[in-house]
């Protein structure tokens, strides 16, 4: 059984580079042994985004983004779905806490200056994840369409409007109606839903990816490139996984 | 390859990739123009009528045009009088920060010397206006001459919509398209726009 199940897996392994992407990127990626608790919120902001993304489809099921139930199907959630309150509040209080890690995260960029040569892309994409969640997080506080979900709505989408000349036609395009209706909900589920999710999932793979080409930084200075091991895996780290994401688990 | 080879393969690229290029407004049009308001979304939002003969003089009422609240005003002869006690308090009392429609008409702002239309949304932050007619002093203005008084954040406007100075709101009500025929009042359309 288990031998079928082995020569399965080589099979795929053989013609989909499986171990080599998990060790390359997560198991075998060496990060310095030493970086300190500055460097756990990249790894905290991944596990967030994955909860966004689970509780984020638990909660579609029982949603619904017409103008005539979007907020009674909270209502719903809140009080008759079993533990529906409890998704939700794990969707909204992960979206504040995506939020606080990242703050986190970015101020460690500032305070070690990670953003700086040869890691100026990594900064990039990470610039772009922040303003994509800010997105994200926009779209989703709109889709309970309660008075503080129209209002919120109302103010940011008339920033639209300050925009000299095509302000007010791109105001009414983007809300698809003369006010915020179930028309403006319905688009912005399917953004805060799938649109920008695929975005961010992206932007996350590149930022990573860009800067394991790079190698992180580490605040002892020290260059862990220098002393290599027989395999020229640096002998001063420790792999990514499972030290790092258990590490940032606890 | 040949360099000639390399030149011209270079030359097929640029030029399947600007056909292709080409194709890329058409492709994308369907994609912005389904975010435009739907026939449906047209029609909920088509233009209102009403019979105003039968308002008191004085007497402002509230209609729904696009969900939003439009207010009409049926002034007195005294309270258009009266627009000349206020005058020095206004920010913008000829409307020349925002499109005003109807502009130096009537001291109304609209289209009728005796009725005035306008968006019930203030300009600060959307609340709902409250009418107060009467020239009497107020908790919010001790020479009150009559206006509209947003109860959110204490901005002023006075009995034709135009906004105080020192006030969070920025500019005056807005005056939406209107016409009138005979006493019908259509609200969301004018024709000589
Ligand atoms: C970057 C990650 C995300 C952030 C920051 C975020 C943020 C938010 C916020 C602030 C709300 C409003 C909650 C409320 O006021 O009730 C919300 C609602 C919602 N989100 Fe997300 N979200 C994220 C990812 C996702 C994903 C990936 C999905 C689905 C696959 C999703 C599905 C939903 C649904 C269905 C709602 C409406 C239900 C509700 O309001 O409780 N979200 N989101
Ligand atoms: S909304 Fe009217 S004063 Fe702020």
């Amino acid at each position: 059984m288990s031998e079928i199940a082995g020569k399965l897996f080589s099979w795929v392994n053989d013609r989909l580079p499986i171990v080599n992407t998990f060790e390359r990127h997560l198991s075998k990626h060496p990060v310095p042994s030493k970086v300190n608790f500055w460097y756990l919120f990249g790894a905290l902001a991944s596990v967030v985004l994955i909860i966004q993304i689970v509780s984020g489809i638990w909660l579609i099921m029982p949603y619904s983004n017409t103008e005539e139930e979007a907020f009674s199907s909270i209502e719903y959630i809140m009080r008759d779905v079993d533990y529906g309150w409890v998704i939700r509040y794990i969707h909204t209080t992960g979206a504040s806490m995506f939020f606080a890690v990242v703050y986190l995260h970015m101020f460690r960029g500032l305070l070690y200056g990670s953003y700086q040569k040869p890691k100026e892309l990594v900064w990039i994409f990470g610039c772009t994840i922040y303003l994509a969640m800010m997105a994200e997080g926009f779209l989703g506080y709109v889709l309970p369409y309660g008075q503080m979900s129209y209002w919120g709505a109302q103010v940011i989408i008339s920033l639209f409007g300050a925009i000299p000349y095509i302000g007010e036609s791109l105001e009414l395009w983007v809300r698809g109606d003369y006010y915020i209706s179930g028309i403006t909900v319905s688009r912005f589920f399917a953004l805060h839903v799938v649109a920008l999710p695929l975005v961010l999932i992206a932007l996350v793979f590149l930022h990573l990816v860009a800067l394991h080409e790079v190698g992180a930084g580490n605040p002892e200075g020290v260059d862990i490139e220098e002393f290599l091991d027989d395999d020229g895996v640096p002998l001063d780290s420790v792999p990514f996984f499972p030290y790092k994401v258990l590490n940032a688990l606890v | 390859m040949q360099d000639k080879d390399k030149t011209r393969r270079k030359v097929l690229i640029g030029l399947t990739s600007a056909v292709g290029l080409s194709g890329l407004p058409f492709a994308a049009t369907p994609f912005i123009a389904a975010w435009n308001p739907s026939a449906k979304a047209k029609a909920a939002g088509a233009p209102v009528k009403l019979d105003v003969s039968k308002m008191q003089f004085g007497q402002q009422i509230q209609v729904s045009w696009r969900k939003q609240p439009v207010f009409i005003i049926r002034h007195t002869k005294e309270s258009l009088a009266s627009l000349e006690l206020s005058l020095s308090k206004l920010a913008d009392p000829n409307s020349d920060l925002i499109s005003e429609p109807y502009k130096g008409l009537f001291p109304t702002r609209s289209k009728s010397s005796e009725y005035s239309v306008m968006s019930g949304v203030c300009t600060h932050l959307g609340c709902a206006p409250k009418y107060f007619p009467e020239v009497e002093p107020k908790s919010w203005d001790a020479t009150w001459s009559g206006g509209f008084f947003c109860p959110c954040h204490g901005s002023m406007f006075d009995i034709v919509g135009r906004v105080f100075k020192g006030v969070p709101a920025p500019t005056n009500l807005i005056v939406p398209p209107h016409m009138f025929d005979g006493s019908i009042l259509t609200i969301g359309e004018d024709k000589e726009l």
